[in-house]
């Protein structure tokens, strides 16, 4: 059975009519990650959102989402926030800005996992710990006791990360998880990702405009040009034999981009 | 303007805002509209009933209310403005130099207004007035000098906020003066939040001058301004209390429909400040 | 043409604190730009670099050390050469004044500068060589996209025909297809005028298509200056783990 199914997914504004997402389908299967590729603007984000009926008020999704057999667009509010606390977590865009100013990093680990996990604080700070060691944080409960100002993105970032894969969920939703950061932060929190896609066996889903990330963490990549669906297929099927047109120019950029680079690199591996 | 057009849609600020043109028009006109004068004593007439010649009635002297509360419009509603207006302007001219110039002259105009800051305000206008005698200047002298810090330092944060803005820095690289710099960028950006502080703000300074006039210490009689009236008709408070209701409404409506128009201004420009929050 | 020489830059520290602590921000740091070249300023967020980046444009002043332009001090030189030197900031979105329109974004600051041609026929070759369709001329920086507004931004900044230009992280906060298209622009201004550049970034991939030259600032330290061609042998332990940690497109 598939993990995740989406089927004919809208979503459009109830004022004004307009449509943001137009009929969108797609699958997650077991251990196979999925990248959401696209500019911004595209409805990337929102279309998870809509999934996870975390939309702006006065948003409407039509469709049908499957998630073990059960179609979240029309489950309880409660079924779907168990959804959300145990199988399906989210890592948001802005990590800076994900938490608390006023609370320890630490505290509010563990009041989110206390809350979706209904464990007591002592058996959160036992997880807390583990799972910040786990995404490569040494000094972990230096961490837990500091403000979040205090530490820098990518440490933040992989708090969240830390947060989302501590209830151990089947599916991890990154919103473009390398944007803000440096990029030997990037790289770092990339490895982490894998790392946790292998010893966990968690399913990601990573949306992000770069298909070099992209290219690194997903099996599967879907393609989103002004909220519709452009090209959906195996990562190197689309990047590499791409008949669309969106998706050769995406990969004819990004490729101009590294051109340059790339070449200075080679010239390295021939002189040696 | 897009702030006039979004304004012109906000059917209850153009509510306010005709309903504030009618009273100043009226206040302008009052000798035309009045059907008698203000201060003429009438005592055969003496708390007349509502009539075509006295339409609001007359008080225990006589005078007829409606010509003493158009009159009123000119003392409690002009002097507001003008009270408001230097206010302002003092706020502006310093606030401005503090933000844009910095520097030691910054830390000085910051270190007066501290000073000026931990008076509480009320406090200061009494003694002020208490030193000075009443009177209608010396009200709009102590208001302004217990005002003056406040805006002064809420205008200098408002021209940080756009000194930081990428396109002053701009501006500032390509070599523009700093005059050239506030009169582009600087001024057109703050005036709409300084009028929307300012209009939300006025409403305060009438019930200011209201209440001080009230307490006698204000405009002096026998001029008519409406929290002196107040302060008559609470003489015959026992006979006739409803001598109290058109100063009182008169008040309320002025200061409610300052304060509307200024939350919709807010809207309009839409700015958000820290402080003056509900 | 530029030279910076030992600057050293601190701010005090913020918070409740009785030591008057400074933190350091730069430490010890020189370099130098030819006239002509395209050279990079590569650092994490945190290093320094836009710090540096400020000190260049005289938005702040050295605590000690000298930053020299054609062999003037940095003010004398920028009183001198009114418009002379230019800045394409990373946030476009308030890097125009949001009352302007397009074409008096474009056209504000030449009037130091002194034009003969008419505004309104220069204002249309600019935005034909940043490539902006002419009918946007007459909107509102919120009415167009991040690439577009970027442009603008770049039109302003050559609107002077400067010597010298700072690009403060300019394409980092867009997205890769702009990011393409953008420095592709300055590629092809890099080649028609006669510009130094400083180009502040974290992306060594950008600095690769772009720059001549690539300085390495980590800490507030310069820590290796090197010609872009050579950037393979990169020396230093933190150009090298900068050059691993760059997530490559591969074909």
């Amino acid at each position: 059975m598939k993990l995740l199914e989406v089927k004919n997914i809208s979503i459009y504004d109830t004022q004004t009519k307009n449509g943001i997402i137009k009929d969108i389908s797609f699958a997650l299967e077991h251990h196979r990650n999925l990248g959401i590729v696209g500019e911004s603007g595209s409805g990337k984000s929102m279309m998870i959102k809509g999934i996870l009926r975390l939309m702006a008020p006065g948003m409407n999704a039509s469709g049908a989402a499957y998630f073990e057999g059960e179609d979240m667009l029309k489950m309880s509010a409660k079924a779907i926030q168990n959804i959300r606390a145990r199988h399906i977590s989210m890592i948001p865009q802005d990590p800076m800005s994900a938490f608390d100013p006023l609370d320890t990093v630490g505290k509010q680990m563990m009041e989110t996992l206390c809350e979706n996990l209904k464990i007591s604080k002592k058996e959160a700070k036992q997880i807390s710990l583990h799972e910040l060691e786990r995404v490569g944080i040494k000094e972990a409960s230096q961490v837990l006791r500091k403000y979040p100002h205090q530490l820098s993105g990518g440490m933040l970032q992989r708090c969240m990360i830390a947060i989302a894969a501590a209830s151990k969920p089947d599916i991890i939703i990154a919103d473009e998880p390398t944007t803000a950061l440096d990029a030997i932060t990037q790289s770092d929190v990339i490895a982490t990702f894998q790392r946790l896609h292998t010893q966990l066996g968690t399913t990601f889903i990573f949306i992000s405009h770069d298909l070099g990330v992209i290219q690194q963490l997903a099996q599967d990549v879907l393609v989103m040009k002004d909220g519709k669906l452009v090209e959906y297929g195996g990562t190197g099927d689309v990047f590499h034999h791409s008949k669309n047109e969106y998706t050769k120019y995406l990969v004819d950029t990004r490729i101009k981009l590294t051109r340059s680079f790339e070449k200075l690199m080679r010239e390295e591996s021939c002189d040696a | 303007m897009e702030v006039l057009s979004k304004l012109m849609k906000d059917r209850f600020a153009m509510i306010c805002i005709a309903f504030l043109v009618i009273v100043v028009l009226a206040g302008i006109f009052a000798p035309w509209i009045a059907p008698h004068s203000p201060i003429d004593v009438n005592v055969k007439e003496k708390l007349a009933g509502i009539s075509t010649s006295y339409p609001l009635g007359a008080d225990q002297l006589g005078r007829c209310i409606f010509s003493r509360l158009l009159y009123g419009v000119r003392t409690t509603v002009f002097i507001a403005f003008i009270t408001m207006a230097v206010t302002v302007l003092i706020g502006t001219v310093l606030g401005a130099i503090a933000g844009v110039f910095r520097g030691k002259i910054d830390e000085i105009i910051m270190r007066v207004c501290d000073i000026f800051m931990s008076f509480p305000s009320e406090v200061m206008i009494l003694a002020i007035i208490g030193m000075m005698g009443p009177g209608i200047t010396n009200i709009v002298i102590a208001s302004i000098i217990a005002k003056w810090a406040w805006y002064t330092r809420m205008i200098r944060s408002i021209v940080l906020k756009y000194t930081d803005k990428n396109y002053v820095q701009f501006a500032r690289v390509s070599g523009f003066s700093r005059w050239h710099i506030f009169k582009k960028h600087i001024m057109p950006n703050t005036a709409g939040e300084i009028a929307v502080l300012a209009t939300l703000d006025i409403g305060s300074v009438i019930l200011m001058i209201s209440a001080l006039s009230f307490l006698g210490l204000g405009v002096q009689a026998p001029t008519p301004e409406w929290g002196m009236m107040l302060n008559e008709a609470k003489n015959v408070m026992i006979i006739r209390p409803e001598l109290m209701l058109p100063p009182g409404i008169a008040i309320l409506f002025v200061v409610a429909a300052f304060n509307f128009l200024g939350d919709s201004l807010q809207g309009a420009f839409n700015v958000k400040h820290g402080t003056k929050r509900r | 043409m530029l030279e910076v020489k030992s600057v050293y830059k601190s701010y005090s520290k913020t918070g409740i604190s009785f030591r008057r602590g400074r933190v350091p921000v730069l430490d010890d740091v020189s370099f130098q730009i030819n006239t002509g070249e395209w050279a990079a300023l590569v650092g994490e967020s945190g290093s320094g670099k836009s710090t540096l980046s400020r000190l260049v444009l005289g938005l702040e002043k050295a605590d000690s050390g000298s930053l020299l332009l054609e062999g003037k001090d940095a003010a004398v030189w920028m009183k001198e050469n009114r418009g002379q030197m230019s800045v394409v900031f990373q946030d476009y979105i308030t890097s125009a004044n949001p009352a302007f329109k397009v074409k008096d974004i474009i056209h504000e600051s030449w009037k130091t500068a002194g034009g003969n041609k008419s505004i309104h026929e220069t204002v249309e070759s600019l935005m034909r060589k940043v490539g902006l369709p002419l009918e946007i001329k007459n909107r509102y920086p919120h009415e167009l996209s991040g690439g577009q507004l970027q442009r603008v931004c770049i039109a302003r900044a050559i609107s002077t025909s400067p010597r010298f230009l700072v690009l403060d992280e300019a394409v980092s906060s867009l997205d890769v297809p702009v990011q393409a298209q953008i420095l592709q622009l300055l590629h092809q201004l890099k080649a028609e005028l006669d510009l130094t550049c400083l180009f502040i970034a974290h992306d060594l991939q950008t600095v690769a298509y772009l720059c001549d030259q690539i300085i390495f600032l980590n800490d507030g330290k310069i820590v290796e200056q090197i010609e872009t061609k050579y950037l393979a042998n990169a020396q230093s332990a933190y150009a090298k783990r900068l050059l691993e940690a760059v997530i490559r497109f591969k074909v």
